[in-house]
């Protein structure tokens, strides 16, 4: 018995645009995330997500039913934000684009919300000293579980490919863990 | 001292051997640069692993269809200035052509004239052949069986009639229009 993933995808590849709606609806949090996580802006994020779920959309005819759609989507969207990385050079965002923005005041969840932009700045300055494809070998590893494997099919990348991205990524994350650290440490110590 | 086997042992997700994990062990107690790296290591690894998923606004698939729309939109767009674009070219193309192919002949109009005046004399010759080439046939077709034909021409006539209906019944169909 087909799932109704299948069916949807099945009826979709015939042009029923609503069935591929159901999809769209089921993707939008991981292909949103994945934007999200790679360009380290929402408005950007939003827009690549609807671009890729148009590309999926337009492509969607070549589409192997075997295939695992939601790896194939992933891609999608991962090759497409590191395109605009590259051409955006997205590596050199400014520390002005990195502040917490202004809350509004004497809400019950401001301590939560500042608190969860501050953790998802520290998240956005970790993967920014990333190259692109690093990024995204990083973050298909962490929030999606993905194997070497399957981060290698969806990267187009060799497996040893894989392990070696994420070996130097994570070195790199840490070396600049760690240098932010000393230099905020630094900072408190410096008399005002 | 190299400190990169360390470093990499450091940020392997994989098992180290007992061996190897003793000797990092006992590397750790002494390089300071290695251990902050360690500590700094367990830090990001565990800010890593404990992001959640990032969720998009609300109505993010009616945003979708808009914008599948308006792609699609602006497919038709570029279909039709290029269709347009197509068909001046190649009209200016014909254009070019007969203006360089009847360039000699535009400019000398007496034997332009004449090479009307000769087609128009050959408009009327051919006409009358086919006038006698009819009369000929339907001579010929009233010595046969004349009711014969009738019915023959009625069925083909009546089959294009249909052939006709059906055409225009799929073109005109909203499920084609719409498309």
């Amino acid at each position: 018995m087909l799932d109704n993933e299948t069916v949807w995808l099945i009826r979709a590849q015939k042009g029923d645009t609503g069935a591929f709606s159901r999809l769209v609806e089921h993707y939008q949090r991981s292909v949103y995330n994945l934007c999200c996580r790679m360009l380290g802006d929402g408005q950007d994020a939003e827009d690549a997500a609807q671009e890729s779920f148009l590309r999926a959309y337009k492509g969607l005819k070549r589409f192997d039913l075997q295939r695992s759609f939601s790896s194939w989507l992933l891609s999608i969207a991962a090759h497409y934000c590191i395109d605009q990385l590259r051409k955006k050079r997205f590596n050199i965002v400014s520390t002005e684009d990195l502040l917490v923005p202004d809350l509004p005041d004497r809400s019950p969840h401001v301590e939560s919300v500042l608190c969860q932009e501050e953790e998802n700045m520290q998240i956005r300055m970790l993967l920014n000293v990333l190259t692109p494809t690093d990024r995204a070998a990083v973050i298909l590893y962490y929030w999606y579980d993905y194997s070497y494997q399957a981060i290698a099919q969806t990267l187009n990348l060799s497996n040893s490919a894989v392990k070696s991205r994420l070996h130097r990524a994570r070195r790199t994350m840490a070396r600049s863990w760690m240098k932010r650290q000393t230099q905020s440490f630094n900072a408190e110590r410096m008399p005002i | 001292m190299n400190h990169k086997i360390y470093e990499e042992w450091l940020v392997s997700n994989e098992e180290l051997s007992p061996k190897d994990a003793a000797t990092l062990r006992e590397h750790l107690q002494y390089c300071e640069s290695c251990s902050r790296l360690a500590i700094a290591w367990k830090e990001v690894d565990h800010r890593l692993a404990d992001a959640p998923l990032v969720s998009p606004k609300s109505n993010f698939v009616d945003r979708w269809r808009v914008y599948l729309e308006a792609d699609q939109q602006k497919r038709l767009r570029r279909q039709n200035s290029l269709m347009l674009f197509g068909t001046w070219t190649i009209t200016g193309g014909i254009l070019i052509t007969l203006v360089v192919v009847a360039w000699p002949i535009l400019r000398s109009p007496k034997i332009l004239l004449l090479a009307y005046l000769y087609q128009f004399v050959s408009l009327f010759k051919l006409i009358n052949l086919m006038q006698d080439m009819i009369a000929i046939m339907s001579r010929s077709l009233s010595v046969s069986n004349a009711l014969g034909w009738l019915v023959l021409l009625t069925g083909v006539f009546s089959a294009l009639s249909v052939f006709w209906f059906i055409s225009i019944r799929y073109l005109m169909s909203p499920r084609r229009l719409s498309k």
